[in-house]
């Protein structure tokens, strides 16, 4: 995890070293990436439920001299070969496609333009069934992949819930661990080879080039969502060449990488610890009054950002450190002026993605109306379930796609609010704040225990909300004091999201100085001195 | 050109309405990152942690750092500086009591009666053979070398638990120095990951406060340790409550699935064995005993098949182990080996002073219940006229560290 002791005082500094000191050849470079990634997410295999490595297993798993011996061992690796395996399909699938050629290749290369009067051999037939069936199989890989380790669980309780309905007995439930990061490279892998299908990605150049595009560890367990195309030429790229970093990306990189962690660690654990033993009076019932209720959810919706945001800025900064340059994932996203806005600045490079393979497939907003509305509503619904295998999740997409309906539906009717005045647009802002609020009531409800993934999951939020707008006569239900610091830490999280520039535009838009250094450096050193107070990112378990 | 991916997507036909601007090739000839930049960056967090690791050992809330300042409160760090004492007095004792929380019943005014010479209880919580190892190099490199080592085992300490107890050998600096390079390490881990924000504030605070290393000091009156290393313990239970332990050890060595925590492990007992030849070779005498359980507690916890086969195959290891390099070996895990009375426990794993006053007699040849010498109660020793030092050996602020699963297995 990029926020350990482990992590920031081994791993950074020798997968660093080794990296740029170890060799120069795009091979080295390339080969030492990937093994690195892949030791970076087997590691998690061998963590014990308390976080920390058992290197006896890890050492067992080493084993291959007799059959049980290996059968333990292929266990033990299980989610390191499924990857291995995602990759692999997706890997040869691309490379078949790409040698067969598209009906627009093969009728560009006829047209007298191309200079090819009679029929040229070398294009070969289209084989639109065979390149079909070939998408199909990777898909039906990855998606199927998805579904097993997701959402089997979800999806055998919704059929033994219907059972039970019709029959009067249910059956058990499937519990698959999730092995992490399986929601991010299985869509990264799908993009890839759709891409390659559409004729709009040249295949990878070696399975080496594409194994540590799918591993490489800074956006491998939660993100960003990168492309092949995004990342293949800077593997090529003149900074990967040199036999020394480049250290306008390092000096870079340290920067995002330390305003990330401190992101995390200062602000969205700090919150954390506060709202979380709120949170979890919804599961023994005590009721926490309407000031109290609001104060959480707010603080909830700060942290979120903070934390995932604070994880990308340290991603991003830790692929500089690599030369290799990540895609922005949030842009303020609290200073968006409508829900569509919000979603060009939230979790962007998900949201690109839904729109290119989901949105635009379904139809976009090509076909009135209507469909436009139907295209939004079904693309955030999944959206919302690919969060997470729960009812929530799925009751958190479609309030966003029903509030991006119905900005597509007054926009269309001319019913949005005015944005002349400064006053109008600060009032949109916090409208769509305050919407968005909602939202993340639902989504942090489903870490409440109510029940595994049945319709009884939903109660926590319903009592949220219900406790959020309709006043009760709880008096003190939170300590004041508690109340009053989380209050803080509100003003202080609003005041940052609404006036301050993000990550990205602050990094990159200053002129480094040596002083800049020093303070990040001392920040840096801060950071670790709250390290020890361990606290996963959000979007681990996603 | 880097930028055809992003142009590329644009393709699509199609109006796209949530379609986010993709940031990835942002421009940076005009940084003046360098080099001195990053060199900068290193060394102001170097020295910003620098700084704060120091405001810790200085102030020394967790009491985990050898403060010339606020020296640690910890029984290892307390202990070893009564040593010290002595040595500088030319006073070392004769004779070491070695063990956890278990040998510090030992009163070493009774075994010097049996030994003749001086004794000092040199046991501390949930030692095991690393802190052993610690001891025994620190004593002979100090001027303390004793002429007898009683060493009190525990039947799960050569496991491969840590114990958050360990990190208090860095207490003191020669503890801490002469630990096993690799454990030195691995422990050093854990003191730095309690260099928080709440050690480090009031670390601060209390840099400028004078030293409470003052025996009469210590407001947790439950324990006592007086300046021989006893400890007087005044926490009776009752069988219910030792079933009600037994069984808590049992919920949390459960979380232990491959039993590495309580099985003997070659490592430690290779450092055992090790130790035993350095006692040898410095013409130390060492009477190793394997320590006794509550019958009913043992009953509980060795109703596990696993953990009853380490009980007995630490037995068997010692038995074997101990002549082979010149040292005696007693089992006393039955109390009845040495005349131990059932109702001479304070808990499921501590004996009473009578209790261990019995084994004493046994390890020297005497018969249970002979009296070698004058033993007042407990109550007399608190009562006496000049106060005992004092120490409470849960003065230590320590986090919890992330690996309890094998921490939870150890005894103390």
């Amino acid at each position: 995890m990029f926020n350990s002791y482990e992590f920031i005082l081994l791993c950074m500094p020798i997968a660093f070293g080794l990296f740029w000191y170890g060799g120069k050849s795009l091979r080295w470079r390339l080969g030492f990436l990937t093994f690195a990634s892949y030791a970076f997410y087997s590691y998690w295999t061998f963590l014990d439920r308390n976080g920390s490595f058992e290197s006896q297993r890890f050492f067992q798993a080493l084993r291959f001299d007799n059959w049980q011996h290996i059968k333990n061992s292929l266990w033990g690796w299980r989610f390191t070969i499924i990857m291995l395996a995602s990759s692999s399909v997706d890997y040869f699938a691309a490379a078949l496609l790409a040698k067969i050629p598209r009906q627009e290749e093969v009728e560009r290369a006829l047209t007298p333009d191309a200079g090819a009067i009679t029929y040229a051999p070398r294009i070969g037939r289209p084989r639109p069934g065979l390149r079909a069936a070939l998408l199909a199989l990777s898909l039906a890989a990855n998606i199927g992949l998805l579904s097993f380790f997701k959402y089997a669980g979800f999806f055998s309780q919704i059929a033994s819930d219907i059972a039970h309905l019709t029959t009067g007995r249910g059956f058990p439930i499937f519990a698959v661990v999730l092995p992490v990061g399986i929601s991010f490279y299985t869509f990264e892998s799908m993009s890839y080879v759709i891409d390659v299908y559409r004729g709009i990605a040249k295949p990878a150049k070696s399975y080496l080039d594409y194994a540590c595009f799918i591993s490489f560890f800074p956006h491998l367990v939660a993100g960003p969502i990168i492309r092949y195309s995004d990342i293949l030429h800077q593997f090529r790229d003149v900074a990967w060449k040199r036999a020394r970093p480049d250290w306008s990306h390092v000096s870079i990189g340290l920067m995002l990488f330390t305003m990330g962690l401190a992101k995390k660690l200062l602000i969205a654990d700090s919150m954390a610890a506060l709202i979380n033993p709120l949170w979890d009076r919804l599961g023994t019932g005590e009721p926490l009054g309407m000031l109290g209720s609001w104060a959480v959810v707010l603080g909830y919706t700060f942290r979120i950002y903070f934390d995932f945001s604070g994880y990308s800025d340290m991603a991003t900064g830790l692929g500089h450190l690599f030369a290799v340059r990540l895609p922005q994932n949030f842009n303020s996203p609290y200073k968006s002026a409508n829900p569509s806005d919000f979603w060009r600045r939230w979790h962007m490079t998900l949201s690109l993605w839904l729109r290119d393979y989901l949105y635009i497939p379904l139809g976009g907003s090509r076909g009135g109306t209507y469909k436009t509305l139907r295209n939004l509503l079904i693309t955030m619904l999944l959206g919302g379930l690919w969060h997470g295998a729960a009812w929530l999740f799925v009751i958190w997409g479609a309030w966003h796609g029903l509030m991006l309906a119905g900005y597509h539906l007054c926009k269309d009717r001319g019913w949005l609010l005015p944005t002349d005045t400064v006053a109008q647009r600060w009032f949109n802002r916090q409208l769509t704040f305050l919407f968005v609020v909602i939202g993340w009531t639902f989504f942090r409800a489903a870490d409440v225990r109510a029940g595994n993934y049945g319709l009884p999951s939903i109660t926590p939020a319903l009592q949220m909300l219900r406790q959020m707008f309709i006043p009760s006569h709880v008096r003190h239900a939170l300590h004041i004091s508690d109340l009053r610091l989380l209050g803080e830490w509100i003003v202080f999280a609003w005041i940052w999201c609404n006036f301050m520039p993000n990550s990205f535009d602050f990094a990159y838009g200053l002129r480094l100085r040596r002083w800049h250094a020093a303070i990040a450096g001392a920040l840096m050193a801060v950071c670790i001195l709250f390290m020890g107070v361990h606290m996963d990112f959000l979007y681990f378990r996603f | 050109m880097p930028n055809d991916a992003i142009i590329s997507y644009a393709e699509i036909p199609g109006p796209c309405p949530t379609a986010p601007p993709l940031r990835l090739d942002p421009d940076l000839s005009h940084h003046s990152g360098s080099r001195g930049f990053v060199a900068v960056f290193l060394l102001s967090m170097i020295g910003g942690y620098l700084l704060l690791v120091l405001i810790n050992l200085l102030g020394n809330t967790s009491n985990l750092f050898p403060s010339p300042l606020q020296p640690a409160l910890t029984e290892r760090a307390w202990k070893t500086r009564r040593l010290d004492a002595l040595v500088r007095a030319h006073t070392p004792p004769d004779v070491i009591i070695l063990g956890s929380s278990r040998v510090m019943q030992i009163r070493p005014s009774y075994v010097a009666a049996l030994a003749g010479g001086t004794a000092f209880n040199y046991g501390v919580s949930a030692a095991g053979p690393v802190d052993w190892y610690a001891q025994i190099h620190y004593l002979i490199s100090h001027g303390a070398k004793p002429k007898m080592i009683i060493l009190g085992v525990d039947e799960f300490c050569f496991g491969d638990a840590s114990s958050r107890w360990q990190l208090q050998n860095f207490g003191h600096a020669g503890l801490a120095w002469h630990l096993p390079t690799r454990d030195f390490f691995a422990l050093l881990g854990g003191v730095l990951e309690n260099v928080d924000p709440q050690n480090t504030r009031s670390s601060y605070h209390e840099m400028f406060k004078r030293s409470d290393d003052n025996p009469l000091n210590f407001s947790n009156r439950s324990e006592y340790v007086l300046s021989d290393g006893y400890m007087i313990y005044k926490h009776a239970t009752d069988i219910a409550t030792i079933r009600a332990m037994a069984l808590e050890f049992l919920k949390k060595n459960a979380a232990d699935n491959d039993g590495a925590a309580t099985s003997i492990t070659p490592r430690r007992t290779e450092m055992f064995d090790g130790l035993l030849d350095l006692c040898h070779d410095q013409g130390i005498q060492v009477r190793v005993m394997l320590l006794p359980l509550h019958p009913e507690y043992a009953r509980i916890i060795m109703s596990k098949q696993h953990l009853r086969k380490t009980w007995h195959d630490v037995a068997a290891y010692l038995a074997q182990t101990c002549p082979k390099h010149n040292a005696t070996f007693n089992n006393f895990s039955d109390p009845k080996s040495f005349g131990g009375d059932p109702n001479e426990f304070w808990d499921g794993a501590h004996v009473t002073a009578e209790n261990a006053r019995r084994m004493m007699n046994a390890l020297f040849g005497l018969p249970p219940l002979q009296m070698a010498a004058a033993f007042p109660s407990d109550d007399d020793l608190l009562n006496a006229q000049v106060p005992p030092m004092q120490t409470s050996k849960k003065k230590a602020r320590v986090r919890e560290k992330s690996s309890s699963t094998r921490r939870a297995a150890t005894t103390h």
